[in-house]
């Protein structure tokens, strides 16, 4: 057995939001009279108990603290949450928590002020209250960044922002306005991401019943060029598809999941992932079901093993998305038998998106945004049966 | 053994959709060949592309038994066949191996243009012609019609002509004593040397070559050493039988017979259609007439989409050749595609039923270039040269003038359609010939108008122009003079030879315009913007771009992400189209077969 075990990673989430945002389907629900998230903490402390026996796991090298809004839980609860889980944390695990801007008040800045919590990952996502309003986010544009600088003045804490792109009304010019205005604030780290429309939210239903509309690809596509030459001109380096950072502020929690390590997903609707044995991964799917998950916290889900040309293409597909990309030896070890020289065959007919030197693949800067071109082929290639 | 007396050979024939292979179904399902259970509708029609249409692309044959009212049974040989314009030949090689023919006609619609064709093909083989009114369930039905139009237009004996709904199986038990008391038997002896017509074959994986054959004379048997006559090629029979909608053994095939033989047969294109079978060491003389010669009419090249591919097609045509003798093929190249093959088609339908066999039946990706007629071109020194292909097209300042083929169309309507009829038909430059009133309610236009643009998408004009009501049928009369243009489309600046294609010079922008907005419209983006332009001997006469390639949807991926992301892509592949790369561009198939369609708006636009 390969020693220096990676240790694992944590998830949790938190299943409860203020209001609903209109694009969003993660699982969660508003919290309101009846709600009951002292039941949910009280479960999720179960799962956890059980997961760590289970998995004789002492801490956990990164712990994420995501949702649904961790910040909207009563502070009392969250502080709970923290007590619960610093058990598993050593001064050297990386824990985050996400915030909705809107749910800064004197208790949570008290709360952070004290806890071991040192990455924070706010919700911004647009300082266009047009935008806003039409994707039903909380607040305005003052709001936010008036709590925002409230925090700023009271936490030195890493912070990460999220801002999105291809919103209802989002102009290119709206995302640079929102983009130059979150860079005044002087984030370590920046996810940057296009709106998905997921089929299943309020917008998909307002879109198609055309009540609202999406902006065009052309301005889509141009929010996107203004901004990745801001960040990059602002210092910023892209190290992932659609992460940005400053030196050494990189999210060591995702990097896990780039790397398929070993993470442990909490709550309804969480993921985890843990590699076993012959290159397979377990993965594991909480059911979204909050009662469900209340009655019977450690049942409440299903289990799935990724194998085969599967598990060798969502190790491919991870890499690729990163800066320093795709290491075929690291590969290998983890999924023996891989059909490595194809692989590297289909890999090698996108010089324009792909860079090989010796074992190694990565992504070029144009690469970054077009791997589903590579990965189409490489998908190909594995599918094409015999080595 | 059986009674050569006591045998009948007969075809079903009639115009498309008149109830040919649904009546078969009756006769199948009375001689209980099959079990109820198992009983389908067109059970003939066992081809994918034959079921998926709903008609009948292959003559099909099966032997049948029936025991008559005289109480001693039958062995009935019935072949059905196809009714659209495009696989007469299948009718022509179904007549030759009978005696006898039914000829259909849909009591709703009354004589229909094939209706006329194939009795007339079924004269000339001198066969015993019993017409037979169908679908008489249907409200719409108009038995005296019918009648009258037996009579009169087909000059049959309307009033004593049987009259049946293979739907409902009404008057089948009546039909199967007539088929016994009025087709003759046939007159072949055992005891001459043999002789077989070759009138159709098919190749098995497991068996190998398997020839259908007609047996006038003699005994064909396992252990008997055969000859070819076309090329003399002699084989080991190994097997006999009969057509029982799967192949049954028999101990031999006697004069008089319909069934199949299998000889080990090695050499593909041994085994030619409409050749004669005879014994090695008592051969005939002389062969038997063998069919009319096939007379190709539209042309395409096909290529296969890898270039390394080629030998696997080479088999695959082979081997489709055996069962489609229709189908004319020549070696061809292109600077583009590499190697392929010029084909002949007997019409549009047949080019696309002979490519989805391939893409089906052989498993081969293949790109067809864009259908042609072949023109007769003058050259200033006298000469003339035959062209189908773009590629042989001459420099046009040797070119004297160009002829191309013309059509007389014969076109049976209800009145309500005349106009639109005609509109249509003028559009594709037809010049009205005659109109005749058939009676009240129908009439009969011939037009005369160029092959070229009936093509591609004129037979579904006329149906949906007359909602399914008009019949056509057409036959080639010679050559007239035109006006010829190559337009070359040029992708990225590169004329891409598979492209190009032979049009009428009036319409050469025009059509120059739509091919490239169809072939823009097909192409996937790539990394860079593609110009695709067409141009006639070197002036651009339309252009479209292709953006670049747009970037993926940068989405976040984290934990719960994965497994989603992974199925979202492995459902895009599934999507994507077969590519083939000319030059440094990617073309779909689609591409490919984007210039070939006339779209719905187009006309629209005009
Ligand atoms: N009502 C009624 N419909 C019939 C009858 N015979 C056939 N049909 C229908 O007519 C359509 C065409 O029948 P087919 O048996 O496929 O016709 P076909 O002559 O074999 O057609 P092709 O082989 O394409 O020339 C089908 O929808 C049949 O169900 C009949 O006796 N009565
Ligand atoms: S985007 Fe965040 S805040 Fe909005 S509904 Fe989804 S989980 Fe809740
Ligand atoms: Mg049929």
């Amino acid at each position: 057995m390969p020693e220096s075990r990676v240790l694992p990673s944590l998830y949790v989430h938190v299943p409860f939001c203020i209001q609903r945002c209109a694009y969003c389907d993660y699982f969660s629900t508003v919290l309101e009279p009846g709600s009951y998230p002292e039941k949910f903490l009280t479960s999720l402390r179960q799962e956890l108990e059980a997961t760590i026996i289970q998995n004789d796991i002492s801490h956990f090298d990164t712990i994420y603290i995501g949702g649904g809004s961790p910040s909207a839980l009563p502070i009392e609860l969250l502080d709970e949450l923290c007590i619960i889980l610093a058990n598993f944390s050593t001064v050297q695990t990386e824990v985050s928590l996400e915030i909705n801007p809107l749910d800064i008040n004197a208790d949570l800045l008290s709360l952070l002020s004290s806890s071991f919590i040192n990455r924070l990952s706010i919700g911004i996502q647009s300082l266009d209250d047009k935008v806003r309003v039409a994707c039903g986010r909380r607040g305005s544009a003052g709001q936010v960044l008036d709590s925002v600088d409230k925090l700023l003045g009271c936490t030195k804490i890493p912070w990460s922002v999220d801002v999105m792109y291809g919103l209802p009304h989002q102009t290119a010019k709206s995302v640079s306005d929102t983009i130059s205005r979150v860079l005044e604030l002087q984030p370590g780290h920046i996810s940057f991401y296009e709106l998905i429309l997921e089929p299943a939210s309020r917008l998909a239903v307002a879109i198609n019943s055309r009540i609202q509309q999406l902006p065009s690809q052309d301005d889509t596509d141009a929010s996107w060029t203004e901004t990745l030459h801001t960040l990059q001109g602002s210092g910023f380096q892209r190290y992932e598809v659609s992460n940005f950072t400053q030196v050494g502020q990189n999210c060591r929690h995702n990097q896990h999941y780039w790397d398929l390590d070993t993470w442990y997903g909490l709550g309804p609707s969480a993921v985890g992932n843990k590699p076993i044995v012959d290159g397979k991964y377990l993965r594991h799917y909480n059911d979204p079901d909050l009662d469900n998950y209340c009655r019977n916290p450690t049942k409440a889900g299903i289990d799935e093993t990724i194998e085969g040309n599967d598990a060798i293409f969502e190790y491919i597909m991870l890499a690729l998305r990163t800066r320093h990309g795709l290491d075929m030896d690291r590969l290998a070890q983890q999924i023996p038998g891989i059909p490595r020289r194809k692989l590297i065959a289909a890999m090698a007919d996108f010089p324009q998106f792909l860079q090989i030197s010796g074992a190694c693949i990565s992504p070029t800067e144009l690469g970054m945004d077009f791997l589903n071109v590579p990965l189409q082929a490489i998908l190909t290639s594995l599918h094409e049966g015999g080595h | 053994m059986h009674d050569i007396l006591r045998t009948r050979n007969f075809c079903i024939i009639a115009h498309i959709d008149h109830g040919k292979s649904t009546l078969a179904d009756r006769f199948i399902e009375r001689s209980k060949l099959v079990d109820a259970r198992k009983m389908q509708h067109q059970m003939l029609d066992n081809m994918d592309i034959e079921r998926e249409r709903g008609i009948t692309i292959k003559s099909q044959a099966v032997s049948l038994q029936y025991t008559a009212n005289d109480g001693l049974t039958y062995t009935l040989n019935l072949v059905d066949t196809p009714g659209h314009v495009d696989f007469s030949y299948e009718v022509s090689r179904a007549i030759s191996s009978c005696e006898g023919a039914i000829l259909l006609v849909d009591a709703t619609q009354g004589v229909e243009a094939q209706t006329l064709s194939n009795m007339y093909m079924a004269l000339e083989h001198n066969l015993e012609i019993m017409p037979v009114i169908n679908k008489i369930d249907m409200p719409a039905a108009d038995i005296p019609e019918a009648r009258h139009q037996i009579s009169h237009e087909l000059g049959l004996d309307g009033d004593t002509a049987l009259c049946v709904s293979g739907k409902m199986g009404l008057g089948i038990d009546e039909l199967f004593e007539a088929i016994v008391h009025s087709i003759p038997a046939p007159t072949g002896r055992p005891d001459k040397p043999l002789t077989a017509l070759i009138f159709d074959s098919h190749y098995d994986p497991y068996r190998g070559v398997i020839v259908h054959i007609r047996v006038f004379d003699g005994v064909i048997k396992p252990g008997l050493r055969i000859r070819l006559m076309n090329n003399n090629s002699e084989y080991l029979v190994e097997d006999t039988g009969v057509f029982k909608l799967s192949l049954v053994q028999q101990e031999a095939l006697t004069a008089g017979d319909v069934g199949y033989f299998i000889a080990g047969i090695k050499t593909v294109s041994d085994v030619r259609v409409g050749d004669t079978v005879t014994g090695a060491d008592n051969p005939v003389a002389s062969a038997l007439p063998g069919f009319r010669e096939v007379k190709p009419v539209v042309f395409s090249s096909i290529y296969p989409m890898d270039t390394a591919d080629y030998a696997d097609l080479k088999v695959a045509m082979e081997k489709l050749k055996l069962n489609d003798a229709s189908l004319l093929y020549d070696k061809d190249s292109s600077a583009a595609l590499g190697f392929g093959f010029r084909c002949g088609f007997l019409g549009m339908l047949h080019l696309e039923v002979v490519q989805e066999r391939l893409e089906r039946e052989y498993d081969q990706a293949i790109i067809m270039t864009a259908p042609s007629v072949s023109y007769h071109i003058f050259l200033n020194k006298g000469e003339m040269v035959v062209v189908d292909n773009p590629a042989d097209y001459p420099d046009p300042s040797f070119i004297e003038h160009v002829e191309e083929p013309y059509i007389k169309a014969q076109i049976i309507t209800p009145v309500a359609y005349i106009g639109n009829l005609i509109a249509l038909c003028v559009n594709k430059r037809g010049v009205q010939k005659s109109f005749n009133h058939l009676d009240e309610k129908r009439v009969e236009m011939v037009f005369e108008m160029p092959l070229a643009d009936v093509l591609f998408d004129f037979y579904d004009k006329l149906k949906s122009t007359s909602r399914g009501y008009a019949s056509f049928d057409y036959e080639v009369i010679g050559y007239q003079p035109t006006e010829l243009a190559k337009l070359d489309i040029l992708i990225n600046g590169k004329p891409v030879d598979a492209l190009a294609q032979l049009v009428y010079r009036p319409n050469a922008q025009d059509r120059g315009r739509k091919v490239c907005d169809r072939l823009q419209g097909s192409m996937s983006r790539q990394q860079f913007k593609i110009a695709i332009q067409a141009a006639i001997g070197g002036t651009i006469v339309a252009r479209e771009t292709v953006n670049a390639l747009r970037k993926d949807v940068l989405a976040k991926c984290y934990g719960g992400d994965i497994s989603r992301k992974r199925k979202l892509l492995e459902k895009q592949k599934e999507g994507k189209k077969r590519m083939k790369m000319v030059g440094d561009v990617e073309l779909t198939q689609e591409s490919f077969m984007a210039v070939l369609r006339e779209r719905e708006d187009d006309d629209k636009q005009r």
